[in-house]
């Protein structure tokens, strides 16, 4: 009997297709390319693939009951990884399930490098073949650029092939050169200028620079949520995917959406500048390591197992072509090498921009995000980790969190007694993002609503915090209190529940006990510090007294924290313009040792320890 | 006045006051008590307590793990005596973190309150191929075996396990833990027992051996 397929469309977007019945809803938006949100990589946890399914499917499961409301079930809505296909159906994809970033950093600070790029432009003047000679011009444009200090080792067949024709309009050329690789040659001495692109791949967010090489100048900015966010929120999710999902096609379709995503930076980036991608020469990208296996089209899988392997450390030089990308042809993408299993070429950017070797006193560089990434730079020797946060930070293990779209909390303080809060976009609240919960969560601390080992106080203990805060306590059966932040458009309270101050702890801790592990590899104490960067765009959000009062970062005056954003973009772009920032990647990626903390047999103290928060002083 | 003395020794656990249960747990056995009723009635009432407030969320993992440091010093005074009178066991378990995992933060505090709830526990440690499982649980005699992962990654292995238990013809419950771990994954690699945190875990390993 053959199978019976029915035809799914999915909502806004009109994408549909013919299933065979028992399709999960998940799989048939993954394979139509509809990007839903998945953080928990379709384990029927996180509850952000909500869909409202139009037509009869299968019986709601155990965690949807969990998960969704009784008005949600009445409406029809379900988790699209758990519902499986019965019948023809329309879904209904709500905007609250396909996320668009609305704050992206895209800037960093970084020190200026002098604009030196390895891309140049030799322009040549060749004379005529005199009868009676022996000569050929390819051999001879090569003499030609070796004279003039260019000399060429390497160029494709298509330099050749296109030689004649360009000698044909004139013995003026210009030649496009890429370190001693001659990647193309253009007729005339006035050949248009010519382009780089600086890429950094997230595993949330990509951002991309243009710059005009011929110059030094940006010329655009462009930043994306990553589409792989359907198959996971977090880069062990997606390796899950690609080998126990899809283990045929997995390791293509990750890959083949980083490139599209790249892709679409390109184009929207050359738009907005007026450019022509076949001008683009010229390509650096950097990652975490797993995100740049995948954008490479490498199998990351063996990095999230014991003990735990990268395939490549890099630095990559790639021609462009290999990778599908929208640039010249003959143009080179530079992958950045990496530092250690879970310590990517994004770090390695970032340490390309600062100056951590200068004067040997001790520097401290973190980032954070769902992996956390730290290094510590101390008498001459650099050491680096990282640690799992966990998602807490983008809101995802958070009962009312939300990730920074419009309407998530982003900012609180306690004025007069009670507490104030303003959401992106200035819209009606819809849940907490990773800057607001930090807000929340440090202000209660300060007000004496949140005790050191993290409880949320009953009303009759939290005898120092003012009335107002009290009163927006809520007493459960057990004793455990939550406390109401705003209303909701439902009329329901938007909560900060005591389970979720036990999130943060497990993300804070996991920060504090890498940096905690380095400084005691380097005998560092915390006060001895001179100057400590805090990268990445969750910390852009972040105050130096808010991550001492976290206990996020050790006690260190706050006015030694500096917060330089997306340093990874702005390493790429160093990379991208300086031959010098190149030579200083590749130094430090010789030179950074990476420690393994899970390894150390203190790391479950020093863990432990760092979920308590500090004492207030 | 035993009487007293036992709800002191399990305020000193919930208190985590290492000292003081040691002190009174020799003041217990001083007074002619018997290690497994102050096992029974002292320390087990404590813990108890403990994984109730951590599952409530009213304390966390470092609250936890002063209360399991008092138990244990306790425990190692009556550890001894406990073998010796050959008291009966609630149950064996033989608990590790599975092969390509090194996380084991989470089993530890399942190792305690297992401990505190008066079974015979194993540990394993991390990074666990399934012959030491399968070897341990032979050698110990284990009622139970039970397999944590906190990663998607590794997780899958929890089955290699538990078919190989099968395969070997061992007569052994399994149970299955840890932060990427659903009821329903559970059920699809063959376990017996799922827990979603440690109190919950102490509850299945009682129902699994029907005491």
């Amino acid at each position: 009997m053959p199978e019976t397929r029915f035809t799914v469309s999915f909502l806004p977007g009109h994408r549909s297709g013919k299933f065979p019945s028992g399709t999960t809803l998940r799989d048939a938006a993954l394979q139509l390319g509809v990007l839903i949100d998945s953080t928990c990589a379709g384990m029927g946890r996180c509850g952000q693939c909500r869909v409202e399914v139009k037509g009869p499917a299968s019986p709601l499961t155990a965690l949807e009951r969990e998960l969704l409301s009784p008005q949600e079930i009445n409406k029809g809505v379900r988790l699209s990884c758990q519902a499986e296909i019965r019948a023809d159906a329309v879904c209904l994809v709500p905007e609250t399930s396909t996320t668009t970033i609305a704050s992206i950093l895209v800037e960093g600070q970084a020190e200026v490098q002098e604009f030196d790029p390895d891309l140049q432009l030799v322009k040549l003047s060749l004379r005529e073949h005199r009868l009676g000679e022996t000569f050929f011009e390819m051999e001879h444009l090569l003499q030609v650029m070796a004279q003039r200090g260019a000399p060429v080792t390497s160029y494709p067949l298509s330099v050749v092939q296109t030689l004649p024709q360009v000698l044909r309009q004139g013995r003026d050329v210009t030649a496009v050169v890429y370190r001693d690789r001659l990647l193309a040659l253009e007729s005339g001495r006035e050949a248009p200028a010519v382009f780089g692109v600086a890429v950094d791949v997230g595993t949330t967010t990509l951002a991309a620079k243009l710059v005009d090489l011929s110059e030094g100048q940006v010329v655009a900015v462009a930043s994306e949520t990553n589409p792989q966010r359907a198959v996971g929120g977090d880069v062990i999710a997606r390796v899950h995917y690609l080998r126990e999902q899809n283990p045929q096609n997995g390791l293509k379709y990750l890959h083949r959406l980083v490139i599209r995503a790249i892709n679409t930076l390109i184009d929207r980036l050359c738009e907005d500048a007026g450019v022509s991608p076949d001008r683009i020469f010229k390509l650096t990208l950097v990652g975490n390591t797993i995100m740049q296996h995948l954008a490479l089209g490498v199998d990351p899988s063996a990095l999230t197992e014991k003990p735990y392997t990268p395939a490549v450390k890099g630095p990559l030089t790639v021609p462009a072509a290999e990778l599908k990308l929208s640039m010249h042809p003959q143009g080179v993408v530079y992958a950045i090498a990496n530092l250690g299993c879970f310590v990517g070429s994004d770090i390695t950017a970032v340490l390309t921009v600062l100056d951590l070797e200068r004067g040997g006193a001790p520097q401290l560089v973190v980032d954070i995000g769902t992996n956390g990434e730290m290094v510590l730079a101390a008498g001459g020797r650099i050491i680096c980790t990282s640690s799992p946060a966990g998602p807490a930070w983008e809101g995802a293990s958070i009962e009312w969190g939300t990730p920074a779209v419009a309407g998530a909390i982003e900012r609180a303080r306690v004025v007069d007694g009670d507490v104030q809060f303003t959401t992106i976009a200035r819209q009606p609240a819809i849940g907490i993002c990773g800057s607001g919960l930090v807000d929340l969560v440090c202000e209660f601390r300060r007000c004496g609503l949140i005790d050191a080992s993290g409880r949320i106080l009953p009303p009759e203990r939290a005898v120092d915090a003012p009335d107002a805060l009290r009163q927006r306590l809520v007493a459960r059966e057990s004793g455990a209190c939550d406390i109401r932040i705003a209303p909701a458009a439902d009329g329901r309270w938007i909560l900060l529940k005591q389970k979720d101050i036990r999130e943060v702890q497990l993300a804070k801790a996991a920060i504090r006990a890498g940096i905690e592990i380095l400084l005691r590899e380097l005998q560092v104490k915390p006060v001895d510090l001179q100057r400590v960067f805090v990268a990445g765009a969750f910390g852009n959000h972040l105050r130096g007294e808010d991550a001492v009062a976290l206990g996020l970062l050790p006690e260190i005056p706050p006015e030694r924290i500096h917060f330089i954003g997306n340093a990874a973009l702005a390493g790429a772009e160093a990379v991208l313009t300086s031959k010098v920032a190149r030579e200083k990647a590749e130094h430090l990626a010789q030179k950074v040792a990476f420690v393994e903390i899970a390894e150390k047999p203190e790391f479950q103290d020093v863990f432990v320890e760092a979920m308590r928060f500090p004492e207030i002083i | 006045m035993h009487k007293e003395l036992l709800q002191q020794l399990a305020q000193a656990v919930i208190d985590g006051n290492k000292d003081q249960a040691e002190t009174l747990t020799n003041q217990l056995l001083d007074a002619g008590l018997e290690a497994k009723a102050i096992l029974d009635n002292g320390l087990m009432p404590g813990m108890d307590v403990v994984g109730q407030r951590f599952r409530d969320n009213l304390i966390f993992v470092p609250e936890v793990l002063i209360a399991a440091r008092a138990m244990k010093a306790s425990l190692a005074i009556l550890e001894p005596l406990l073998a010796a009178s050959n008291a009966p066991q609630v149950g064996t378990v033989v608990i590790g973190t599975v092969k390509g995992d090194i996380h084991d933060i989470g089993k530890n505090i399942v190792i305690m309150m297992l401990r505190g709830a008066g079974f015979r526990v194993v540990d394993l440690g991390i990074d666990t191929p399934a012959e030491k499982f399968l070897q341990a649980a032979r050698e110990e005699n284990a009622d139970i075996v039970g397999m944590s992962a906190l990663l998607t990654t590794t997780m899958g292995y929890m089955k290699t396990v538990i078919e190989r238990l099968k395969a070997e013809g061992l007569r052994v419950k399994t149970m299955v833990g840890g932060a990427p771990i659903s009821p329903a994954f559970a059920e699809q690699i063959g376990a017996d027992g799922y827990a979603k945190n440690a109190a919950e875990a102490v509850d299945k390993a009682k129902a699994l051996l029907g005491v």
